[in-house]
């Protein structure tokens, strides 16, 4: 990075990392593993701040990569509280997937169709791209990009209902 | 009601923890592309205020540690030096390749110049320009060792000149008549007619010999 890019890095680091520090926090229940995981997502952030720079809302593509390490954390957490529960203590075997509240798959209404809430759980949750997402569900890119925009669609609409 | 967003709610304090829970997950995947640090921070204000939690985040801090530990992310080199590098690199690659092809165009296209070796015409002048080649394979002109030629019997000799014995032997290479034939003609006609070459060892002679 240059030196312009380095300070735009750092403006939105001093504005985007502790929001971003909080969610983590919060979804994972441990501060210091929040924060190792806020600056892999600002390492990421600097391996692309050129895309970042152009792009129409940083704090998403933030939020995207952070679910994108969130996502890796359970999976990594889960393996290893299948391997070690017997030996380790109770709370942190707690610790070791997320609080079922805080899945995307319980926060989504449940008015939404099977299909709408599977391509909603690939891309926000496995955080899948399209192209995967097309080859997983047999469907064309496009009808991909079409589906997912229907289902958050419908996902807004019914939870502006149940508030 | 407005279905093309999903603000969060101003009051915060009625929903339930789950409802909360619902609607930091909600805006933090789904409705990301709508969402904002400033539009997220009462939910999280709030999510902390029912946690009990304190944030110890400190940006400043946070900062000069990333950078303290991802180096590798954070080059000193400025745009100026980038552009001062690429320029030295560029005059360096030219200034080989001018050195590489120079050489080569001036070579190409310089007048032919007089031979700088004088031509000899006789071979009384210059015995070695109509000596045979394999002649000479194996003559040694190594002081106090024996020389060898392999000579055809029949060929001719120059007048010795005075010379010391171990250059003897060059004078005693056999000349051949560069014309009718070439070198070679004369001497396939010559093994037809004699048969294979003999091998002479000539030793050096005694000056101080009778």
């Amino acid at each position: 990075m240059n030196r312009t890019e380095t300070e735009w890095l750092h403006t939105l680091y001093m504005t985007h990392a502790e929001p971003l520090h909080r969610v983590a926090q919060y979804r994972l229940g441990d501060p210091d593993r929040a924060r190792d995981l806020v600056q892999e997502v600002f390492a990421a952030a600097a391996q692309k701040v050129g895309q970042l720079q152009n792009h129409e809302n940083p704090w998403a593509w933030l939020l995207r990569a952070l679910n994108y390490e969130l996502s890796h954390e359970f999976s990594r957490r889960a393996r290893q509280a299948e391997q070690e529960i017997p030996l380790i203590d109770l709370t942190e075997a707690s610790l070791s997937a997320p609080p079922a509240a805080l899945s995307l798959a319980h926060a989504l209404p449940s008015q939404l169709s099977p299909r709408d809430r599977e391509i909603l759980l690939l891309y926000y949750e496995e955080n899948l791209s399209y192209r995967e997402i097309a080859a997983q569900l047999n469907i064309p890119v496009a009808t991909c990009g079409t589906w997912l925009k229907r289902a958050r669609e419908r996902c807004r609409k019914y939870w502006n209902e149940s508030l | 009601m407005n279905t093309s967003r999903t603000p969060i709610p101003q009051d915060l304090t009625a929903y339930t923890q789950e409802e909360l829970d619902r609607l930091l997950v909600l805006h933090t995947t789904v409705f990301q592309e709508e969402s904002a640090p400033q539009t997220l921070s009462p939910l999280l204000d709030e999510l902390a205020a029912r946690a009990g939690g304190a944030n110890e985040f400190s940006p400043d801090a946070e900062w000069a540690s990333f950078q303290a530990a991802r180096p590798d992310l954070f080059s000193k080199k400025t745009p100026a030096r980038r552009r001062r590098a690429a320029l030295w690199t560029g005059a360096a690659v030219l200034a080989l390749a001018a050195a590489v092809s120079v050489p080569v165009l001036f070579r190409q296209h310089a007048p032919e110049e007089a031979p700088s070796t004088p031509v000899f015409t006789t071979p009384a002048e210059n015995p070695w320009q109509y000596a045979p080649l394999y002649a000479m394979l194996g003559t040694e002109k190594l002081a106090g060792r024996p020389l060898r030629a392999e000579l055809p019997p029949d060929g001719q000799f120059l007048p010795l000149p005075p010379c010391p014995p171990e250059e003897l032997e060059l004078y005693r290479l056999p000349v051949l008549p560069p014309d009718p034939n070439t070198q070679e003609d004369f001497l396939l006609q010559w093994k037809q007619k004699h048969g294979e070459y003999k091998t002479y060892v000539l030793e050096p002679q005694d000056p101080s010999a009778p």
